[in-house]
């Protein structure tokens, strides 16, 4: 063994055994208190690295526990840690008949059964969200897009685990709102919604009756709509399922001469931009009904296909915007029928056990094992009715900070 | 010179260096495992100390010590293991996870507590990656008084304080396990 004697100029660390108590601290640790012998002693990035990996609500009890909690966890490392790693849980928003109040129910799909209480948050109006009559239109990074544009009611970008939201203006009286996206600018690091518009008329001077569609976008912060133009293709844009993936939302071309029929609007360049579908993929001819749905499993694009009574299929584009990764990822052939050719099959996400999630004619939820082979009807705590679901990351992000400037409303404690 | 019977003797002829836990215990590990501890890499690559010295850790227990060590050892023979090939990282990814998962498993919460104070005092950052989320784990679901209690923190809130944020958060409090 060599020793490296090296010319120093300060006190050299004694070895002798009588010394112990006089031997320096090794020079790694910091001269303040990081070195604790109590938890309480440990620096605020591992207290908060240990918040980051908690459920949401155990999050809120460590707001009561002391005052430097508190603060911690309104520290942006740790809103944007626990964002990074947070598990995708289910929203539900319930479909009622009657004039029982609107509410959404947030699942946590962590191991637990979700027909039991604990795994469920109720989310209601007044103290999670907007007062209106909401659809979804959908969930980007832990924000939520609420519209119903049915009742013309305004879009709503809320955060419904910290009860915030904003109202985005509404449009005029005789335009139509066809469409609507919510999204994320990887390059400007903006939210902004994207709505789709059927403007029908007729030409005052011409006489000439047009009916075109146009699209808006609404970067959050800055108060009003800016038009980016004609859209030049009728897109399906009225399904609230996630297709944002890459920076962009994808939708669905509807006329059935169009060999490109998946297109994205780009939050950054916002543009829209064709996305390469599957060579072997036919779509149904079946015109009226659309069986095809698209989603995000595992972070990639993906198709569902019902157009076939006997078999789903469900492709997954592997990697973005080249063509040969799409793979038929699964082929469902045992399927449960509910209203026989009617049926559609909307997968929500994959679970941790590999069982898929998907919602079935907006009543069931089901899980499916790909392995076994078989259907499992989940029934969930509390919802009886039928019900929209989408997947969701219950996030802290503030609209204070992404938002800057509108006019957040905030929860009625 | 003590040798925690746990720990097997190092490798005969390769570079090792004595640790000394607060009991006075001392640990004799392979240089590459006690470079793993951060802490007594910056002790040694400060000029002129030799790697005869030991090197004294007062905030560490021997218990700890020996956990730690074993942890290190294991995990630097993982990283030998993995290289190009996918198939082989894949697996020493996860055999260093059941690792974590074992070790975990088998501590109580004072042993959680004392590994994770020593893996920042002794600074190894793999260590504590898991080492939070296991902590993580052990206060899940519990109430404010269960997490008080196990960080050892003061309520610095004034009864109005307290009330207001426990209404805040409300409806968080349903379904927390029983202390």
């Amino acid at each position: 063994m060599e020793n490296s004697r090296r010319k120093i100029g300060r006190t050299q660390i004694s070895t002798s055994k009588e010394s112990q108590e006089e031997s320096q601290e090794p020079k790694g640790c910091a001269p303040t208190s990081d070195c604790g012998t109590t938890l309480q002693d440990l620096p605020s990035q591992l207290i908060m690295e240990i918040l980051s990996w908690l459920p949401m609500k155990t999050i809120f009890s460590c707001k009561c526990v002391c005052k430097l909690w508190q603060g911690l966890l309104l520290d942006p490392h740790l809103i944007n840690l626990h964002l990074s790693r947070a598990p995708i849980s289910l929203l539900l928003r319930t479909i009622q008949k009657n004039r029982k109040p609107r509410m959404l129910h947030l699942f946590d799909l962590q191991g637990n059964n979700i027909d039991c209480r604990g795994s469920r948050i109720k989310l209601k109006k007044k103290s999670n969200l907007p007062d209106a009559e909401f659809g979804f239109v959908n969930s980007c990074n832990g924000l939520l897009c609420l519209c119903e544009p049915g009742k013309k009611d305004p879009i709503y970008v809320c955060n419904p685990i910290l009860g915030e939201y904003i109202t985005l203006p509404k449009v005029k009286k005789d335009v139509k709102v066809v469409g609507a996206g919510f999204g994320f600018s990887l390059e400007t690091k903006e939210y902004k919604v994207v709505q789709v518009l059927r403007i029908m008329g007729t030409d005052p001077i011409t006489r000439e009756i047009y009916d075109h569609y146009e699209a808006e976008i609404y970067v959050l912060g800055t108060g009003s709509w800016r038009s980016i133009g004609k859209v030049m293709y009728n897109i399906n844009a009225g399904f609230y399922f996630n297709t944002f993936v890459n920076g962009a939302l994808h939708w669905e071309v509807m006329e059935h001469n169009t060999p490109d029929f998946i297109r994205a609007f780009d939050f950054g360049s916002e543009k829209f931009r064709a996305v390469p579908a599957p060579s072997a993929f036919v779509r149904s001819e079946k015109e009226f009904i659309d069986y095809m749905r698209f989603g995000v499993l595992l972070g990639c694009l993906s198709i569902s296909d019902s157009g076939e009574s006997d078999h789903v299929d469900i492709w997954v584009m592997n990697e973005y915007g080249i063509k040969e990764s799409w793979t038929k990822n699964f082929v469902i052939t045992n399927l449960v029928f509910e209203r026989h050719h009617l049926d559609y099959y909307q997968p929500i996400m994959i679970l941790d056990s590999g069982e898929i999630l998907i919602l079935l004619n907006e009543g069931s939820l089901l899980s499916y094992d790909p392995r076994e082979e078989v259907f499992n009807y989940l029934s969930t705590y509390g919802v009886r009715s039928k019900f929209q679901a989408i997947a969701h990351i219950p996030s802290f992000i503030s609209l204070r900070d992404v938002a800057k400037g509108e006019n957040l409303k905030e929860a009625d404690w | 010179m003590a040798n925690n019977g746990e720990n097997p003797s190092p490798d005969v002829g390769g570079k090792t260096v004595k640790l000394k836990a607060d009991d006075g215990e001392i640990f004799e590990v392979e240089e590459a495992v006690a470079m793993e501890l951060q802490t007594v890499k910056s002790f040694f690559d400060d000029d002129g100390v030799s790697y005869d010295t030991v090197v004294p850790l007062l905030n560490v227990s021997s218990t700890a010590l020996a956990k730690v060590i074993q942890y290190c050892r294991r995990a630097v023979e993982l990283r030998a293991k993995s290289g190009d090939d996918e198939g082989a990282n894949e697996k020493a990814r996860e055999e260093r996870e059941g690792l974590e998962a074992e070790l975990v498993r088998e501590e109580s919460d004072e042993g959680i507590k004392e590994l994770i104070l020593a893996a920042n005092y002794l600074n190894i950052k793999d260590m504590l990656s898991f080492l939070c989320r296991a902590v993580g784990d052990r206060i899940k679901n519990k109430s404010v008084e269960y997490v008080r209690r196990f960080f050892v923190l003061e309520n610095d809130f004034s009864p109005e304080e307290e009330e207001r944020t426990r209404n805040e958060v409300a409806w968080a409090f349903e379904g927390v396990d029983a202390d």
